[in-house]
């Protein structure tokens, strides 16, 4: 070797050593990572609240056994949650991985503000982890034992993750998604809503934020509307029913959803267009689908037909319940008359004149009539 | 070097010409740059990009007449030329000063950056540096290590850019729309902006002597010029179209937020991946820049190796760097001095070209 090459090499080793002065390095056995954390908020009088930040870590052992611990403690602030967490915690943790962020209720209907600020300026968190809101404590969801699970923050992120396949749910509900829904104009925030029953964790409707507060929760059968009419390209079953006997089912998935808006003087007007396509999955209806195209034709009716009864049904329960533009339509109407206006588009889409067009079109019909 | 091309300086092929000025352009700046667009400008921030890129495009202009005219003098000869010595000198030293501010700029800005997102248990003077070392010795090379540096991060920058692509089928256009929608008056302001984030572009002004096809400098100037508001533009668009106008100007880094959306198989987090491959991006811009203002000063200095300038030079890089502090301070100290270097660049090159077209050509 030449002078050059040992030159190199001792430039090297020296700069190595000067970065590494002053650190304390920790191997990752003796650190613990967050898998899933939890905010949670207690209300002790008016201007009084504690703050709850549980986090659910798991903790790798040299001889290859992973724990998964559950870290609370309380605070005024969520700095001073982070100091007494020190406190009782043996460990450095790392973010990262972290798969939910599981707000409480009542944490949601205060406003989801200092969590949003905690979790936007913190580089280091998993921008593409879940969030839900959850009922009673986010403390006793992440403590949950989930068979075959080796912590639960894993299992309600499969639970939110596969809740497209059936249900016409999003896979809009990131961190990422609440933090560009927030603050945008003519967007809310809607978020999965999850429940403790006797068999589980499950999902149980959807909770409706307006600004960063939660105003109204919806129940399944209302978040299956609300998600079929605010999403591109969900999947669902829906159901024509006469008796117990006499039904059709159809799994549908649908298309990109258009939104047209107009303005008369100062009343607006939407038309969404929603194109259902999709398989008959089950059929003691339509004796002869298969084979009489007018049958089918028939079927793509009274199923539009019912869907779009369903669709304006809810936007009923929408404009005189919720009192909210649950459906982004305020969003397509900033698009097009104009942004930074100051107008209120929850008002403005709530007062306006929603029409919905279904179509059906079936494209599969299984393998057979039996 | 004394400015001009001799015989000894090896020429530049018209890819790494064209590449060098893409790259000098190119750096850090670009993931801030739809915030302070996007702020001014709202939804139309893409246009107003579209519209800044006139700046870099009266640039190369500027370089084509005066190279036209003056084939193998750089306009550090042509500006002691016409202004006399001392005044040329002097506007010789600001121009050199520019690009010691834009290389400390572009690293003061890595710097916050690295230690923000990865590297937040080092010290600013650490990384500060360690970095100024690299680029002092790639600065202190030939222009064709420059060269070949460019080539190589060239492709880089393409490919790391284009990732966001998939970032398309997550939103919607509704956070484009409407179009012009903010007026013209915001969508100038906006431009003003984006200007400033096309600085860099006046290193073409020093380069020119060295590139061996004179006949291809424009057409290869202008193809890269080009390219980098294609580029602006679609990093402006992409953000804005994926956060919606009102979420960009939150983020100190737009940019990579949009980045967070690319999902990969098995990788666990993309932006990782992606700010760890661009500081290859930074370093090179950074590198450019430094060199730019090495062989201008290297004009003052009568014979001095470039080596040894460059150690001289190095502790200023450092301190300056140390000095604009974090990300905020850097950007309000960014918005008082850029206006002002921007306004002395556009008059030092027109003057001179101005000059050139009374007092005429190369015998003049």
């Amino acid at each position: 070797m030449n002078k050059k090459s040992y030159f190199i090499i001792i430039i090297g080793i020296v700069i190595y050593i000067f970065i590494i002065l002053g650190q304390n390095r920790v191997p990752i056995e003796e650190v613990a990572i967050i898998s899933g954390i939890g905010y949670d908020i207690e209300r002790k009088g008016e201007d009084m609240m504690e703050y709850s930040i549980p986090i659910s870590a798991n903790v790798y052992k040299p001889s290859g056994l992973q724990v998964n611990l559950l870290f609370k403690d309380q605070g005024q602030s969520l700095g001073e949650v982070i100091q007494k967490r020190q406190e009782s915690m043996n460990q450095k943790f790392v973010q990262g991985h972290e798969r939910v962020v599981l707000v409480s209720e009542d944490y949601a209907r205060y406003g989801l503000k200092t969590l949003i600020e905690d979790r936007f300026r913190n580089a280091e968190v998993n921008d593409i982890a879940y969030m839900a809101v959850c009922k009673g404590k986010s403390e006793d969801y992440l403590k949950y034992k989930v068979v075959g699970y080796s912590n639960s923050s894993e299992y309600i992120e499969r639970l939110i993750e596969a809740s497209v396949n059936y249900n016409f749910f999003s896979d809009n509900f990131k961190q990422i998604d609440a933090f560009v829904r927030i603050g945008a104009e003519g967007r809310n925030l809607m978020l999965p809503y999850i429940e403790i029953t006797e068999e589980g964790i499950e999902i149980s409707g959807m909770a409706i934020f307006k600004g960063d507060k939660l105003i109204k929760l919806a129940n399944i059968k209302d978040s299956r509307m609300l998600n079929l009419l605010s999403n591109d390209n969900v999947k669902g079953t829906i159901s024509l029913q006469k008796s117990p006997k006499v039904y059709i089912d159809f799994d549908a998935k649908t298309e990109r959803r258009k939104v047209e808006c107009y303005k008369q003087g100062d009343k607006y007007r939407f038309n969404i267009d929603l194109n259902l396509i999709g398989a008959v999955i089950n059929n003691e209806m339509y004796v002869d689908i298969l084979k009489d195209i007018n049958q089918k034709k028939e079927f793509e009716k009274d199923m539009a037909d019912s869907v779009e009864k369903q669709c304006n049904d809810f936007i009923k329960i929408m404009k005189n319940d919720f009192k909210i533009d649950c459906l982004s339509l305020g969003r397509e109407a900033a698009a097009k008359y104009g942004r930074q206006k100051v107008i209120d588009w929850n008002e403005v889409v709530c007062n306006a004149d929603i029409k919905v067009n279904v179509k059906v079109k079936v494209d599969l019909q299984g393998r057979g009539d039996y | 070097m004394e400015g001009s091309a001799n015989k000894k300086q090896s020429y530049l092929s018209v890819s790494q010409f064209a590449l060098i000025i893409f790259g000098s352009i190119v750096g850090v700046g670009i993931l801030s740059l739809p915030n302070g667009v996007v702020k001014v400008a709202h939804q139309d921030g893409w246009i107003s990009t579209l519209v800044g890129g006139v700046y870099p495009l009266y640039v190369v202009m500027i370089a084509r007449y005066i190279s036209k005219k003056f084939p193998n003098d750089s306009i550090l000869i042509l500006s002691k030329k016409y202004f006399g010595r001392l005044l040329g000198s002097i506007f010789n030293l600001v121009f050199a000063t520019y690009f010691i501010y834009i290389a400390s700029m572009i690293a003061s800005s890595y710097t916050n950056l690295m230690r923000n997102y990865i590297v937040g248990f080092l010290t600013p003077f650490k990384i500060i540096a360690i970095l100024f070392i690299c680029i002092m010795y790639a600065a202190s090379g030939d222009l064709k290590v420059i060269g070949r540096i460019n080539e190589v991060s060239f492709y880089l920058t393409i490919l790391l850019l284009l990732s966001p692509i998939v970032a398309l089928r997550l939103s919607s256009m509704s956070n484009i729309f409407p179009v012009f929608g903010s007026g013209f008056s915001t969508i100038v302001k906006g431009s003003v902006e984006s200007t400033f984030g096309y600085s860099g572009a006046e290193i073409i002004l020093l380069i020119y002597p060295f590139l061996k096809e004179k006949n291809k400098m424009l057409i290869s100037s202008l193809i890269s010029v080009t390219l980098v508001i294609v580029i602006y533009v679609w990093s402006v668009f992409i953000t804005t179209y994926y956060l919606g106008p009102d979420i960009v100007s939150k983020s100190y880094w737009s940019l990579l937020l949009v980045m967070g959306s690319v999902t990969i198989t098995v990788v666990n987090n993309y932006k990782y991946i992606f700010m760890f491959l661009w500081s290859l991006i930074a370093f090179k811009s950074m590198s450019i820049n430094g060199y730019a203002s090495i062989h201008i000063l290297k004009d003052f200095t009568n014979k001095m190796e470039i080596k040894k300038i460059c150690f001289l030079m190095y502790p200023l890089f450092v301190y300056l760097t140390l000095k604009y502090g974090n990300e905020t301070s850097r950007q309000s100290i960014g918005n008082i001095v850029m206006p002002c270097y921007i306004i002395f660049n556009l008059l030092y090159m027109t003057v001179i070209a101005v000059f050139i077209f009374f007092k005429g050509g190369a015998k003049a």
